[in-house]
């Protein structure tokens, strides 16, 4: 069986994962792994570089976005073959423009770009801190205020095999599951990646101190142990069955054949969904032009009074570069990439 | 605390151990975890030791091998009379 991580930061989280999406694509692809997904922190920068890198590896990419809540929490979106990347990326700008962490407020008002998302509550969303407290009448209420919203909702259980009954330990993570088994919810594992392998641990630490500017100390750095690596199936197979038999489960089987169908669910084309190798130009109507050609002649007019306003007059060379590039054949040349 | 200790394995798993000079059967696994040391603590020898002090840990329910045993408990239920006797484990 192959496991696909679901819940995966790269070094494009800034100041929290430790390794570049290559090096992590490069790894699933040594584990035999069909596909991955790339849900960096509050931003789709990596995003590109790993779909690359998943096309090279003969990778499946599956990509989301973990976005601070309210409170303090997180949420995991995912995006849907289709319009699942636009939307993604929507989602992504508007939230930028917020000014505020996520809330359900803001996923109500751009809700025509969340509907083609799929939701993942992990260790750190609402939903675990209502069960860590014991209010599972509050968890069931976040879940249902938000079933309009996405797709489709599931509660991603995560163990890091840490001491106690809190976010990221084995009981935790069977609460988790017992709720979603409860109301009938789909319930994923995955195991909120970070780093590359158990070595890289240490520059983990180093990250956290840097992000709340404060010295390394037990309290500032986040683990508690090395555990959220990108592990292989077979490691991933036993913290399923740690969770399962901790949630009074026979086996993890329907743990583990949720998470590949919601895999399945959301991987995506590099081409057909992300656009990979087609290039992206403004249509002619978008700068107030009723043709293709009025608007190479709106390209050429702009151009020229770039030319002015930037160098304050057309010396030769300027000239010479941009008839160049401004040629009909150079012209045809791109247009020819896009159609 | 830093006495090397005898356990017995299967799988991985610690099973029974010797404490004390007796033999334990470890009978329930309450819990088990991972833990990993404060690298910075360390004064450096300029070596890279990515992670050093991470450990597994097993809170377990033991007893001494033979301290377990198999009684039979019976009721008589027209008089109310119990009985209790040890029994040989396959009975």
């Amino acid at each position: 069986m192959s496991f696909t991580h679901l819940h995966v930061a790269s070094g494009f989280s800034f100041k929290y994962g430790t390794t570049l999406p290559d090096a992590l694509v490069a790894k699933a692809r040594d584990f035999g792994m069909h596909s991955m997904a790339l849900t960096d922190r509050d931003g789709l920068s990596g995003a590109i570089r790993f779909t690359q890198s998943c096309l090279e590896n003969q990778i499946s990419p599956i990509i989301g976005v973990d976005i601070s809540y309210e409170n303090q929490t997180r949420i995991t979106l995912l995006a849907t073959p289709g319009k699942g990347w636009s939307s993604l990326v929507r989602v992504v700008t508007q939230l930028k423009n917020y000014g505020a962490p996520c809330d359900l407020n803001f996923l109500k008002q751009n809700s025509n770009y969340t509907q083609n998302l799929l939701a993942l509550h992990g260790p750190d969303s609402e939903i675990s801190r209502a069960l860590t407290s014991r209010r599972y009448d509050k968890a069931l209420l976040i879940f249902n205020s938000a079933r309009d919203l996405f797709i489709d909702q599931s509660i991603e259980c995560v163990s890091h095999l840490i001491y106690g009954d809190g976010p990221k330990s084995t009981t935790h993570a069977a609460r988790m599951l017992n709720f979603a088994r409860d109301h009938d919810l789909p319930a994923v594992l995955t195991n909120a990646v970070r780093m590359k392998s158990r070595e890289d641990a240490p520059i983990a630490d180093v990250l956290d101190a840097t992000r709340n500017l404060l010295p390394l100390h037990k309290k500032v750095v986040e683990r508690k142990n090395a555990e959220a690596f990108l592990k292989n199936s077979d490691e991933m197979i036993f913290i399923a069955d740690k969770i399962a038999a901790a949630a009074g489960e026979r086996n993890a089987n329907q743990l583990l054949k949720t998470t590949t169908e919601w895999a399945e669910r959301a991987v995506l084309s590099p081409q057909s969904d992300i656009g990979l190798g087609s290039i992206h130009l403004p249509e002619p109507d978008v700068v107030g032009a009723k043709s293709q050609l009025e608007l190479t002649a709106q390209l050429r007019s702009r151009a020229y009074a770039g030319v002015n306003w930037r160098y304050g007059g057309l010396s030769s060379e300027v000239e010479e570069r941009l008839n160049k590039e401004l040629s009909p054949l150079f012209l045809a040349w791109v247009m020819n990439l896009i159609f | 605390m830093f006495e090397k200790s005898e356990i017995y394995l299967a799988g991985g798993e610690p099973i029974e151990f010797v404490h004390n000079g007796q033999r334990f059967r470890i009978h329930t696994v309450l819990s088990s975890w991972r833990e990993s040391g404060g690298w910075w603590n360390r004064a450096s020898d300029g070596l890279f030791r990515p992670d050093d002090g991470s450990r597994i840990l097993w809170r377990v329910e033991a007893a001494p091998i033979g301290a377990m045993k198999t009684f039979e408990i019976e009721r008589e239920e027209g008089v109310g009379l119990w009985r209790i006797r040890p029994t040989s484990r396959p009975a």
